[in-house]
């Protein structure tokens, strides 16, 4: 591509101003030399005048030392006649250097009759230096040297009238000259202005349009940021071809807005992405809770009937035994057991609202059992707002009366204890059973390790997952057993209220 | 923005070229003229002479074109010979190449004629011719068919009966003695008209009508050169009964007046017009076309005035 040369703004300006030295160099040029054509002209006019003059001065000496030579027949007037012919052969030779540069009839003419005039009084010269030699000889007519004397008057006469044709036509002639050049003035002053205009023109219009060029740049680069104000994405970039600085400008910003536009466009693909992958992990999330919530209610579902059969068989056996208030007592507390139960298996309860529960447990279970074992609550204050699922102890606890105060005549018991230890409550449900073997301790873990659908220590279980799924696995369960009873230990995170959950009462 | 293309600075130098260059004015170019031309005029009258010299100016620079620069000289007075002779001898001191005269027998003026003919100065006669003199051109109305064509005009008019008298310009014009001639052959073809008397008003409009009112026994006026029509024409607005018929040269402004009867015109223009035209032929060939170069004549009446005299 041709490079070209005004590729900057200040180049463009730099050369407005060189425009403008040119234009005034010319102007002055133009001044100068017509001022000193005028001039020239001026001088060469008087010139030619003062050169007439001189030959009529010259001329008038040499005619009047030929009437001296002829009036007196004076020698000093022969020799002073011949002394001046070299002194009007070059006046005349100067007037006739005129006619070379402006031929004029007059001139021609007057140079002429002095020629004319030089050749009859060489003559006449000659015939009276002949004369005076010879005085007495009658070879020199008197008589005709008058005649010629006369002859070379009347030339004489003529030549002055040539003077005076030639004198009127160099004036007619200096008068044109004058005229000519008041016009070639007149012509010079139009031609300056005219020129002065020009250049003012010209250069206004160089500089306008430069600065026209610098504005337009500014205005295209300033429609295109303002392009990029309303929306970046979709702004054009900007089209300039000014061959200078704001062309690079505008290469630079077009870079510059693609690599944003470029960068935009990814930084919007990857919120696309983002946006859809959080939709797709709320869905997961969504999908998880309705899984863990589905989970939940199975487990309970599975904990209810259980219970539920136990609970109607020993009142259907203790009616039998019993009169019917014990048993309305005993439909009281077990309505309230069932009442809660039902209420409450698929939601969170505090420690305290467990406990109650598990306290009907025990007076249904004393009921059956009479005065055989012995319940004993060991609980914190600090832990009954704890928040926890329903029914985590009283399976527990009929865990222990069933399998290890259960074959025991009297003397059985029971403790319930609940405690803060630091940001965690330690739960814990033991009796003097007859406890479990190691072996058998193992298994259990096992079994709640490994989460299997075994039929046995399925209430452990169900608990230990609930747990497990409400506490988000932060749940320590233990089973301690020594040379009697069972000991098994809940830790759990001390909390008030479920997080993401409404269902805290 | 845009930077100026190869055009535009093509057009801005020239521009520039032409402004620079017109300031310089019409340079003057020395001419040198080979051949002067002088021409001594008899007489500044408003008709004749002056038709004559327009006729030289109008073909003044085409003539330039070929060297030739021609001056007219007019004497202060009218066919005065002595001042003619004047300049005459004028010319002869500056060596003109060509003097241009009108023909006249006058002693001087023919002696400095042939002085200048000694000194190989070209003579060339115009209206008037000096036949006998040595290597000349002569431009100029046929004057004997002229006085011959008058002739026979006025005895028309006159139906062959008239007494004539006629009044011609100067004597010793050769011009107009041949005029008389061819005018006194024509009348003899016609007995019955008789001429009475010659006189001379020597292109003077008081000896005219001095002459004019001192005819007695003639009832037919031939003026022989313009003088005669012109002071006529001047004095008159309508016919004067002193004559039946008056018969004039050159100037026709009498006509429609009836002042005058008939004008025997001459292209005097054309007179002018042909010397510069011979002036150029010698001086491209060194010969004229013929020695003798005759130009028109037409007799104007009141009939064809207008026609005639748009001619």
């Amino acid at each position: 591509m041709k490079r070209k040369i005004l590729n900057t703004v200040s180049k463009k300006y730099a050369f407005g101003y060189v425009l403008i030295g040119v234009f005034l160099l010319i102007f002055l040029c133009v001044s100068i030399t017509a001022s000193m054509y005028v001039s020239v002209q001026y001088r060469d006019a008087t010139k030619e005048l003062s050169e007439i003059n001189n030959l009529e001065d010259t001329f008038n000496q040499f005619n009047n030392d030929v009437n001296i030579s002829y009036s007196f027949l004076s020698q000093d007037g022969i020799g002073k006649y011949k002394g001046l012919k070299n002194r009007l052969d070059m006046a005349k030779g100067k007037v006739d250097l005129q006619q070379k540069k402006r031929y004029l009839r007059e001139t021609a003419d007057l140079s002429s009759t002095i020629e004319t005039y030089r050749k009859q009084s060489d003559i006449l010269i000659n015939n009276i230096v002949s004369y005076m030699k010879h005085e007495t000889s009658k070879d020199v007519n008197h008589a005709e040297l008058g005649s010629q004397y006369d002859s070379l008057q009347k030339i004489y006469s003529f030549v002055m009238l040539r003077f005076q044709d030639e004198y009127s036509a160099k004036l007619k002639t200096l008068d044109l000259v004058e005229k000519n050049l008041q016009q070639l003035q007149v012509m010079i002053y139009g031609l300056l202005l005219v020129l002065i205009l020009f250049i003012i023109f010209t250069c206004t219009v160089y500089i306008v349009t430069v600065i026209r060029g610098v504005a337009g740049s500014i205005k295209v680069l300033e429609k295109g940021v303002n392009s990029i104000e309303k929306d970046v994405r979709s702004a054009d970039p900007i089209e300039l071809h000014s061959s200078d600085e704001f062309e690079e400008l505008a290469g630079a910003f077009n870079s510059m807005l693609k690599i944003i536009q470029t960068q935009m466009q990814k930084i919007a693909e990857d919120a696309d992405i983002r946006e859809r992958l959080a939709e797709s992990e709320n869905d997961n999330l969504r999908i998880y809770g309705a899984l863990q919530k589905n989970n939940l209610d199975f487990l309970q579902s599975r904990i209810n009937p259980h219970f539920l059969f136990n609970a109607l068989n020993m009142i259907s056996a203790q009616a039998r035994i019993e009169n019917a208030e014990k048993s309305a007592e005993m439909m009281e507390i077990t309505a309230s057991f069932l009442r809660y139960n039902l209420d409450n298996i698929t939601k969170n309860v505090t420690l305290e609202k467990e406990l109650d529960n598990l306290k009907d447990y025990i007076a249904i279970q004393k009921y059956r059992y009479g005065g055989r074992f012995e319940f004993t609550f060991q609980v914190s204050e600090n832990c009954l707002k704890l928040v926890m699922p329903c029914m985590v102890l009283q399976p527990l606890v009929e865990n222990s009366v069933q399998h290890g105060i259960g074959m025991m005549v009297d003397g059985g018991h029971v403790w319930i204890s609940a405690d803060r230890s630091g940001d965690r409550v330690i739960m814990e449900i033991r009796d003097n059973g007859m406890g479990m073997t190691a072996e058998k301790i193992e298994e259990t873990y096992r079994n709640l390790r490994e989460n299997t659908s075994d039929s046995k220590h399925i209430g452990i279980r169900n608990i230990y997952r609930r747990l497990q799924l409400f506490y988000k696995n932060d749940v320590i369960l233990e089973m301690e057993s020594h040379d009697t009873g069972l000991c098994i230990r809940m830790s759990v995170p001390y909390q008030e209220k479920l997080p993401f959950s409404n269902e805290q009462e | 923005m845009k930077t100026p293309g190869k055009k535009t600075w093509i057009v801005l130098v020239v521009l520039i070229a032409g402004l620079v260059l017109s300031g310089c004015g019409k340079q003057v170019t020395a001419e040198h003229p080979v051949t002067r031309v002088s021409v001594i005029l008899p007489h500044s009258d408003d008709g004749y002479w002056v038709n004559i010299k327009n006729g030289i100016e109008e073909k003044q620079e085409e003539a330039a074109k070929y060297g030739i620069d021609i001056k007219v000289f007019i004497p202060q007075l009218n066919y005065n010979a002595s001042e003619m002779t004047d300049i005459l001898k004028q010319q002869i001191a500056a060596r003109t190449d060509f003097v241009v005269v009108q023909g006249n027998e006058d002693e001087g003026f023919v002696q400095a004629l042939q002085e200048a003919h000694d000194q190989g100065m070209k003579v060339v006669f115009m209206d008037t011719d000096l036949s006998d003199f040595p290597e000349h051109l002569y431009v100029g109305t046929d004057n004997y068919k002229a006085g011959y064509l008058i002739g026979e005009q006025m005895a028309e008019k006159t139906n062959g009966k008239a007494d004539i008298a006629v009044i011609s310009g100067s004597p010793g014009y050769p011009n107009l003695e041949e005029r008389l001639e061819g005018l006194k052959d024509a009348m003899k073809n016609y007995p019955g008209l008789s001429l009475k008397e010659v006189l001379y008003d020597n292109y003077d409009g008081l000896t005219f009508m001095k002459r004019y009112e001192s005819v007695q026994d003639a009832d037919t006026l031939v003026c022989l050169e313009g003088t005669g029509a012109q002071t006529l024409s001047r004095m008159f607005s309508g016919h004067d009964s002193r004559y039946r018929h008056i018969f004039g040269f050159d100037i026709t402004d009498g006509i429609p007046t009836d002042v005058v009867d008939g004008i025997l015109v001459q292209d005097t223009k054309e007179i002018g017009n042909q010397v510069v035209t011979q002036l150029e032929h010698y001086v491209q060939t060194g010969k004229y076309s013929n020695n003798k170069i005759y130009t028109d004549v037409h007799y104007v009446t009141k009939d064809n005035y207008k026609a005639g005299t748009e001619e």
